[in-house]
């Protein structure tokens, strides 16, 4: 009951969950939200100090069908912000004959506000009009989350025939970790992988109709983080995305480390944070290695949030709060523990703010999970290894945990010829929406490893 | 660094990799313990006296090193915080910190300093200090503070990582250093005082405490009580297949063969019977390697790969000679070794007499010169040819010359030289062969003939996945 009152008041609407990057909904801002602050920064700075009375003129291109409402909350904070001087209005033409129409109603400026879906994406326009005059213009995009597709309509539910697996040559080997983070903010999702002798960013583009995994860049332990650390027997690490770079610890006696983009080159720092010495930064918080062995305790601290007490201890953890299409949110909790049992919690606040909790386990599973809500119907997928003897290959296996306590597996891949240790999840080509995605290592350590992508 | 250094690294560790643990995708399993039988008494868990492959086995499960040499032939700070700092002839090396020994306190510069010092007394390490320039006749090793180490070198520009990488220069933090010392290795252990030994974890272990909990290496016991205990699951392995009766274990077994990359050599006593040439030469003619393969010995003329046979006089075997060979009656391997050279000889009119000495006797018949042949066993400190050859030179009494080389490890020009004037003959390598049970992991030799008993772990039972 304890564990059920933790996981339910981490759904709370302050919920610090945010640092979770697999929180479909964008942790404590959804997309609309998101879209409405970025066009009321573009819209102040567009404006200026000296708004005058400005008209916005709403223009969202959305299927006849689509709720309404949109574009009124896409306005709400612009308006907010220039004051009440600014007003909406909803009137036809084009670009320059709105802008005359809005001299003639006494507007001193028209906002005209253009938003389209773009992929998986809500793409806007903002453009200021005095007069017949294009004063100057921005634009930018916001990924479309579960609060977006309300308006825009949600992907088809996945079905077992419906999941796409498909494998990219990966040039390494030997991955400790890895983690998907948009790290240069194009809107595409950096591949960063971390090997014992330091780390890799890749980013995946198109070849064909094939994807190609190409480095950006590389860059060894840097000086200061006493590169004696990373033990020989064998290397634990845990990667997660942090503000606009990944957060990293490659041994418990090693400094916290950062990996940004700076101008097109891999940066790889000692810095302080996310977590307290010695801990672990993964999804659910910050975990801390057994005494001596080399899996998780169960106790994961988690900074300004509760701390999260896991089932067990863990080899992976994953945790992530998911919105559904009726308005309800869903906290999951995976992890699989040292001996190969997998167990998902899954906490659910329904619209009504009726709350549940479930739970469902399995066996034979092993040290590659992710999460990520592939279909945004508020029941998270997870890619999951198998416990697979030593020597052999593995295998993939994707599943749905449902809010109702039960796990389907969506998809099964066949037996591959490497052992997979790491998954993650992140928007790898730029689509807008996640997928999921784990590292099959060759078995000679010759050639490269396979980037398997699931959705 | 020298490329054939990396070569030579890059060979040998190449078979430490074959040996890693087998890689699945739910790691390896905790927990256990291995039960093994002595292949000899353990008589000494010191890593600058470690001689065979047992007990290089032991003292790599105790130890660690400043650095090591990886697998990719780079060198890598394993007790040291990272490279060392080097201005003209003086190396500073910082501590890793946080790293605790097996007493679950810090190691501090002292403790280094004086592991480092006390190996000049050891015949076989010594050698290495070579590489320091000395200070009142010791090595000018200091301690700046709790956290550095400050080392003086014999000349500008050498590699004082590689140096510190040897296997002797293990860092000894204190203890009963024979029977009961504290490191820094995956294990701490103890000799049980009857030639067996125990390990168990050390979970703060710098390079990651090892898989299983405890191994035990019991004493010696003759072959076919050995054999007998194996098949009953009392051992965990045994060095022999089958009883001398023909018994073999019936349950799954699997085994684990190696070479070690460690000579062993004949070294004669040139002050006495075999001073002239023609008389080692002829009795070094006289062996043939080839028979010594029943006894475990893979046959090599030459040290190592890349490295030239030593020279060797020729001559008529000197018919009626009686020689003294002395071996440590605590090696078996010794005395099989010699006893088929005294078979040998035998046949060529040679009477060589095998006496089985005690470790003190045997030290002290040797400093007295009253023998003519021994066995010497050299175990390469670092990968390469001239570690290799400055431990033979240490192995055959050469020490000063070894000392000299100490200071050229990574010239190969200089290593094949040396080798080539060893005073020696190479009998061969030893083949390692254990045979274990099947659901143990990541268990065999590594490239230098050690058991890798930190990376072994018992297999896990296998689960289907459910849906």
């Amino acid at each position: 009951m304890r564990r059920l009152a933790l996981l339910l008041c981490l759904l709370a609407p302050a919920s610090t969950a945010a640092q979770d990057g697999g929180a479909q909904d964008g942790g404590a801002r959804n997309g609309v939200e998101r879209a409405a602050e970025a066009i009321a920064d573009a819209a102040a700075e567009l404006v200026g100090s000296d708004a005058g009375r400005v008209v916005l003129r709403p223009r969202v291109d959305l299927p006849e069908d689509a709720p309404h409402g949109l574009p009124a909350a896409l306005t709400a904070s612009a308006r907010a912000r220039l004051g009440d001087g600014a007003h909406v209005a909803l009137f036809g033409g084009l670009d320059a004959e709105g802008a005359a129409a809005a001299t003639r109603l006494g507007y001193d400026a028209m906002l005209d506000l253009d938003a389209r879906i773009e992929g998986g994406f809500l793409r806007w326009f903002l453009t200021l009009w005095r007069g017949d005059a294009r004063i100057g213009e921005r634009s930018g995009r916001v990924r479309l989350d579960v609060a977006l597709r309300r308006f825009t309509g949600f992907p088809p539910r996945l079905q077992d025939a419906d999941v796409r697996p498909q494998t990219v040559l990966l040039p390494t080997t030997d991955v400790v970790a890895i983690a998907a983070h948009d790290l240069d903010d194009d809107g595409r999702a950096e591949l960063v992988v971390v090997r014992a002798d330091g780390v890799r960013v890749y980013r995946l583009e198109p070849r064909g109709r094939r994807l190609r995994a190409r480095e950006l860049g590389r860059a060894a332990w840097p000086a200061e983080a006493t590169r004696a650390p990373v033990p020989r027997r064998r290397v634990i690490a845990s990667a997660r995305p942090d503000g606009d770079a990944v957060a990293l610890r490659i041994s418990e006696l090693a400094p916290a480390l950062r990996v940004s983009l700076v101008s097109g080159a891999v940066q790889l720092r000692v810095a302080e944070g996310p977590c307290p010495e010695g801990r672990y930064p993964m999804g659910g918080g910050c975990a801390e290695l057994v005494h001596g062995r080399d899996f998780y305790d169960q106790l994961l601290t988690r900074g300004d949030a509760p701390t999260l007490e896991a089932q067990g201890n863990f080899f992976a953890h994953v945790y992530g709060e998911f919105a559904d299409r009726e308005g309800g949110r869903l906290a999951a909790e995976g992890l699989v523990t040292p001996h190969g049992r997998m167990s998902v919690r899954l906490a659910r606040r329904g619209p009504e703010g009726d709350e549940t909790e479930r739970s469902v386990g399995a066996v034979g599973y092993g040290t590659a999970l992710a999460m990520t809500d592939l279909d945004l119907d508020g029941a998270p997928e997870l890619l999951a290894s198998t416990a697979s003897a030593a020597g052999e290959g593995d295998a993939l296996v994707l599943m749905r945990a449902l809010p109702r306590g039960a796990l389907h597996v969506l998809w099964r891949s066949e037996p591959t010829t490497g052992p997979v240790f790491v998954a993650g999840t992140g928007d790898l080509d730029g689509d807008g929406r996640d997928e999921l995605f784990a590292v099959e290592e060759p078995l000679e350590r010759r050639g490269g490893a396979r980037l398997w992508i699931v959705r | 660094m020298d490329r054939s250094l990396i070569g030579a690294a890059l060979a040998i560790l190449a078979l430490a990799v074959s040996a890693a643990p087998a890689r699945g995708a739910l790691g390896p399993k905790h927990g256990g313990a291995i039960t093994l039988p002595a292949p000899e008494p353990a008589t000494t868990l010191d890593p600058a006296r470690a001689e065979t492959a047992f007990e290089a086995t032991l003292t790599e499960a105790l130890f660690d090193r400043l650095y090591e040499v990886r697998e990719d032939g780079t060198v890598e700070a394993v007790l040291a915080a990272g490279p060392p700092e080097i201005e003209e002839d003086v190396a500073r090396i910082r501590l890793r910190p946080g790293a605790l020994h097996h007493g679950t306190r810090p190691i501090r510069a002292r403790h280094v300093v004086r592991s480092l010092q006390r190996t000049s007394s050891a015949p076989l390490a010594s050698w290495l200090l070579g590489a320091f320039a000395t200070e009142n006749g010791r090595p000018a090793i200091r301690e700046v503070d709790e956290e550095t180490v400050e080392i003086r070198l014999a000349r500008r520009g050498l590699r004082v990582d590689i140096v510190l990488a040897a296997t002797p220069l293990a860092i000894v933090v204190g203890g009963n250093v024979r029977g009961r010392p504290l490191g820094t290795g995956a294990f701490r252990g103890r000799l049980d005082g009857r030639g067996g030994v125990e390990l168990r974890i050390f979970r703060s272990a710098p390079d990651r405490p090892p898989w299983v909990n405890r191994v035990r290496f019991t004493p010696p016991r003759p072959r076919e009580e050995e054999v007998r205990a194996f098949e009953l699951g009392r051992l965990d392995g045994s060095w022999w297949s089958r009883s001398l009766y023909g018994g073999q274990p019936v349950r799954p077994v699997e085994t684990a063969t190696a070479t070690a990359a460690s000579p062993v050599l004949l070294v004669p006593n040139r002050a006495r019977a075999l001073r002239d040439d023609d008389a080692w030469g002829g009795v070094a003619s006289a062996i043939d390697r080839a028979r010594l393969e029943r006894v475990g010995l893979v046959a090599r003329r030459s040290l190592g790969a890349g490295l030239p046979a030593p020279r060797l006089p020729r001559g008529r075997a000197p018919r009626g000679a009686r020689l003294r060979m002395i071996v440590r009656d605590d090696r078996p391997f010794e005395r099989r070794v010699g006893e088929a050279l005294a078979g040998m000889l035998d046949e060529r009119g040679i009477a060589l007499q095998v006496d089985r000495l005690s470790p003190d006797r045997l030290d002290a018949t040797v400093a007295r010169g009253d023998w003519d042949l021994r066995i010497a066993l050299v175990r390469p400190p670092l990968p390469g040819r001239g570690p290799l050859v400055g431990a033979a030179l240490a192995a055959a009494g050469q020490t000063d010359r070894a000392r000299r080389l100490a200071t050229q490890l990574g010239d190969a020009e200089v290593a094949a030289e040396a080798a080539r004037q060893l005073d020696v003959l190479v009998l061969g390598q030893e083949r390692l062969l254990l045979h274990h049970r099947a659901d143990l992991r990541g268990f065999g030799f590594d490239g230098m003939g050690r058991l890798t008993l930190a990376d072994a772990s018992f297999a896990r039972s296998r689960p289907e996945a459910t849906r």
